[in-house]
């Protein structure tokens, strides 16, 4: 028995043979039926050592039934026949006990998905537990090389995808991820850097361990609070927390239908600075790509906002149908609350290398990442959220020292909107449900307080 | 399905391990959704597998399988032997896991109704009867219904002889009206928001909730939020509600007195403490009416089980006494460390997960006001907040900032105009030294954090507080 071998076949005739048995068994007009493998192994360590390494295998089948337009879903990791004849079964059930859906738009038939052999590295799927052991140990000796101590995580996974209907839609799609986030820490000061790559050989983990220990500088002996409104630059990972909140608050058609979308009443008015472009971008092989949603609709890049103005939010089919448009391709797995959801989110990048942008800061800090951001009021991007891992100050374009960290409350569309630089050097990261690239910016006044 | 966890554990004395431990999980979950009068999600979900722990001297390994064939879970567990053979260090002292647990029995959640017997349909009905409820309000834009139904079939084994095996219910349900009214918009939610309020038990607490007759007063409160006048920014005597309390009280001295938090096992994720590994019977957080307890044997908590996942029977131990720190949530590795019991904490959000300290159910003592108005009657000037709204509180746990749904400003001891946004900030430390008075038991209830976040792979976790509404002194409020 080889422990690092596949347990699940997630090979494209064995899951069409599941899926397609799954739909003899399901008793109703219409099935689609879903399928999810993760295999996940991922490698957590602190103050030097490695304290979890964890594997995880699953395949989730997901059947929805329609009869009459009413629908019903139902999930099962449970594969065998007895299983799929449950799952069939309790999704026609419930299809049974439904009110006829108005806004069902149907299922879609059958279509050529573009397929993307990129999205997946052998090197990442195979990689064994003394490989990860092995990178944890450069991230540590990196960091204790340069006087600190190292924390984070570094994980490899494969996933696959396939979608299958009775309108004979056949979708299947397989990628992978490595991830890698460090802490690190000298005395009270700690900084960050992380990385998200479907190819597990493209990143150097001693390099991201002095990326972050270039940010883990001992604070300043500066007056006591940073309260007042300073000019910053946010490194990407500020970046990405920020572009995350906007697509989970506004970018879904859900939140535009509810009228909390800051989409509502923009129109053509600015979001944010001219110099931004955001998208949706699923396609490219990096990002990791994914050629279809949950619902089987081909993916395409989707413009978010371009110069600054809001373009479009994403749709699934049914939230298409309401609103008199064509889904986007980001539905999620059905039923789920949130609607449609964009999971590659792209900043365009600018023309400045690193230091540009910190001349341009001139004086000001430097912003690492962000911590527990809540949402005050969606319509205004209005948060509130903490600095984390690196609060730097910046004079006359030279970091001279650290911070400790601040708060802040208030409409992150304002503070985008005082954007007056953009980094050419775009970082990819993980984040909910997806991925974010981006570089990082420099934003005129972000107001900050103890 | 003990034979299928025998498999592992054979398998884990033929290669020698220290330990190892096996978990059978099967959830079954079902979800009714309403908005706006219509069903927008129905669904039943299962979910089945099993997860692996092995510990070789001083590594640990874990590996999950979502295939109960024998090649697989035997697959599965050379996976996590691997794992753990990977880390290990020869000349490495071994991990102490303390006294071996050999617990048998079994436990179930006390169920009057059991919610998986009660046709759909009156689930159903009783959402619609809400949300025609809320929809006789004028000014309500959008509203919410929610019910989801839990039950989790727990089988634990390990190699020391444990055996225990468990069936866990859980349903919660809420209601959302959100107004649209002279272009502002304000969110009412019932009992709590966040979407659940969450117990275990049967569909009993469902029908205790009486969801239909709270349904007016969330709309009508929704749209009066739209035109009343924002919390001012001041600083003032602050009272909050039972639900506030539970969040004030899980994010700022709940997490903080987690045992893998204080070690810095969470220090790139989810954050560490401001709790040191020595505060234990020192750091003094300056009330003397702060008793805080760990309880997993609440009946209806959230947090409510017979053993938690290493096997560790459920149990009850105190965190603040007199504001002073007297406890640590921890796990057995963690209390071997500290040569004490564990606290019986270690969960895992489903098979496919390591078990990490999470609380069960965190609660504080209620005090001597027999209710809200005895709590508000001596208050000349203040504001009472009541259903948390936003919550945000840096990775040491210090520095907080809260919002609610709706406060009222406090006159003369009596409550005055409603007022809208309503927040407040802090530090922990110097916050609960400002506590001056706790509502009594009548103001004590239960309350739910339902999806709390913790780990990598990220797990989220149930947890209930009992809280009873309680009075701050020269809070910032209006932040």
């Amino acid at each position: 028995m080889t422990p690092a071998a596949a347990i699940i076949s997630w090979e494209e005739d064995a899951l069409r043979g599941l899926a397609q048995e799954a739909l003899a068994l399901c008793e109703a007009d219409e099935a689609e039926v879903v399928l999810q493998g993760t295999d996940q192994h991922l490698a957590r360590f602190s103050a030097g050592t490695l304290h979890q390494h964890t594997a995880e295998q699953t395949l989730e089948l997901r059947i929805r039934a329609i009869r009459n337009d009413r629908v019903g879903v139902a999930t099962t990791t449970d594969l065998s026949r007895g299983g799929l004849e449950r799952v069939s079964h309790r999704a026609v059930a419930l299809a049974a006990r439904q009110a006829p859906d108005p806004h069902f738009p149907g299922l879609p038939g059958p279509c050529d998905f573009v397929r993307i052999p990129e999205a997946h590295h052998e090197a990442t799927a195979s990689r064994t537990p003394q490989e990860r052991e092995a990178t944890v140990r450069t991230l540590v000796q990196a960091a204790q090389t340069l006087g600190g101590t190292a924390s984070g995580h570094h994980a490899t996974s494969r996933h696959v995808l396939a979608v299958a209907n009775t309108r004979c839609l056949w979708g299947w799609h397989a990628g992978t991820r490595a991830e890698w986030s460090v802490v690190a820490q000298q005395g009270e000061a700690t900084g960050y850097a992380a990385r998200l790559s479907p190819d597990v050989m493209t990143v150097d983990p001693a390099g991201l361990a002095k990326e972050a220990m270039a940010r883990a500088i001992p604070p300043l002996e500066l007056p006591a609070t940073l309260k007042g409104t300073h000019r910053v630059m946010l490194e990407p990972y500020a970046v990405a927390d920020w572009l995350t909140m906007l697509a989970y608050m506004g970018f879904g058609a859900t939140s535009v239908a509810q009228g909390t979308s800051f989409l509502c009443e923009a129109g053509e008015t600015s979001l944010t600075s001219p110099i931004l472009d955001l998208w949706d971008n699923p396609l490219d092989p990096l990002m990791p790509a994914r050629p279809f949603d949950a619902e089987g609709t081909p993916k395409q890049p989707l413009a978010l906002l371009k110069n600054g103005v809001g373009q479009n939010c994403v749709h699934d089919r049914r939230s298409a149908r309401q609103a008199g448009r064509s889904s986007t391709g980001h539905a999620l797995p059905p039923p789920n609350p949130y609607g449609a959801f964009p999971a590659h989110l792209d900043l365009g990048p600018g023309d400045r290398s690193r230091q540009e942008l910190l001349d341009l800061l001139g004086d000001g800090l430097l912003i690492t990442r962000f911590h527990y951001i809540s949402v005050l009021d969606p319509r205004q991007a209005r948060l509130t959220g903490l600095t984390r891992d690196g609060v730097l100050q910046v004079r006359q374009g030279k970091i001279v020292g650290a911070c400790r960290n601040a708060r802040y409350t208030g409409s992150i569309l304002e503070a985008l909107r005082g954007v007056v630089g953009v980094g050419k050097d775009a970082i990819l990261m993980p984040s909910i449900l997806g991925s974010v690239r981006c570089p990082a910016v420099v934003l005129e006044a972000l107001a900050l307080e103890p | 399905m003990r034979e299928v966890l025998d498999w592992c554990l054979d398998l884990c004395a033929a290669h020698g391990v220290t330990y190892g431990d096996a978990r059978f999980v099967r959830t079954f979950s079902e979800a009714v959704n309403v908005v706006n009068g219509d069903i927008t999600r129905l669904s039943s979900e299962e979910s089945v597998g099993l997860g692996v722990r092995v510990l070789v001297g001083s590594s640990w390994g874990f590996a999950a399988t979502s295939d109960l064939g024998r090649i697989h879970v035997q697959a599965a567990t050379a996976r996590a032997i691997a794992i753990a053979r990977a880390g290990h260090r020869p000349g490495q002292p071994d991990l102490l896991l303390g006294r071996p647990v050999r617990t048998r029995g079994s436990w179930q959640t006390p169920v009057l109704v059991d919610p998986f017997t009660v046709p759909l349909e009156d689930k159903i009905a009783l959402l619609l009867g809400a949300d025609a409820a809320m929809a006789a309000v004028a000014g309500i834009r959008t509203r919410q219904a929610m019910m989801a139904l839990d039950r989790h079939h727990k089988i634990f084994a390990n190699t020391e002889g444990a055996l225990v095996e468990q069936n866990l219910t859980e349903v919660a349900a809420a209601l959302e009206a959100r107004a649209a009214v002279a272009g502002q918009s304000a969110a009412r939610s019932y009992p709590d928001a966040r979407g659940h309020h969450g117990f275990t038990g049967g569909y009993e607490y469902v029908l205790g909730l009486n969801l239909v007759s709270h349904a007016p007063l969330v709309a009508e409160e929704a749209v009066q939020l739209c035109t009343a006048p924002p919390c001012p920014t001041t600083r003032t005597t602050l009272v909050l509600d039972g639900s506030q309390m539970a969040i004030q009280l899980h994010e700022s001295l709940g997490h903080a007195v987690e045992h893998d938090r204080v070690l810095g096992h969470e220090v790139s994720f989810a954050g560490g403490s401001f709790v040191r590994p020595d505060d234990l019977g020192r750091l003094d957080l300056g009330s003397p009416l702060l008793h805080v307890w760990s309880d997993a044997t609440t009946p209806g908590g959230l947090g409510t089980y017979g053993f938690d996942d290493e096997g560790v029977p459920a149990g009850r131990m105190p965190l603040f006494e007199e504001g002073r720190l007297t406890g640590l949530l921890s796990n057995r590795e963690t209390a071997a460390s500290r040569g004490v019991a564990p606290a019986g904490v270690a969960r895992a959000s489903s098979w496919q997960r390591i078990p990490l300290i999470r609380m069960a159910n965190v609660h504080l003592e209620p005090g001597h006001h027999p209710t809200l108005d005895a709590l508000i009657a001596d208050v000349d000037e203040g504001i009472y907040m009541a259903t948390n709204r936003s919550w945000s509180i840096d990775e040491r746990r210090e520095a907080f900032h809260f919002g609610t749904e709706i406060a009222w400003e406090i006159r003369k001891g009596k409550l005055g105009r409603m007022l809208s946004v309503p927040s407040y900030k802090g530090r922990t430390q110097e916050f609960w030294a400002r506590l001056e008075a706790l509502g009594g038991p009548a103001t004590w209830g239960l309350w739910s954090v339902p999806h709390c976040g913790k780990g990598q792979p990220s797990q989220f976790a149930r947890v209930s507080h009992g809280t009873p509404a309680a009075r701050f002194g020269d809070v910032q409020v209006g932040v």
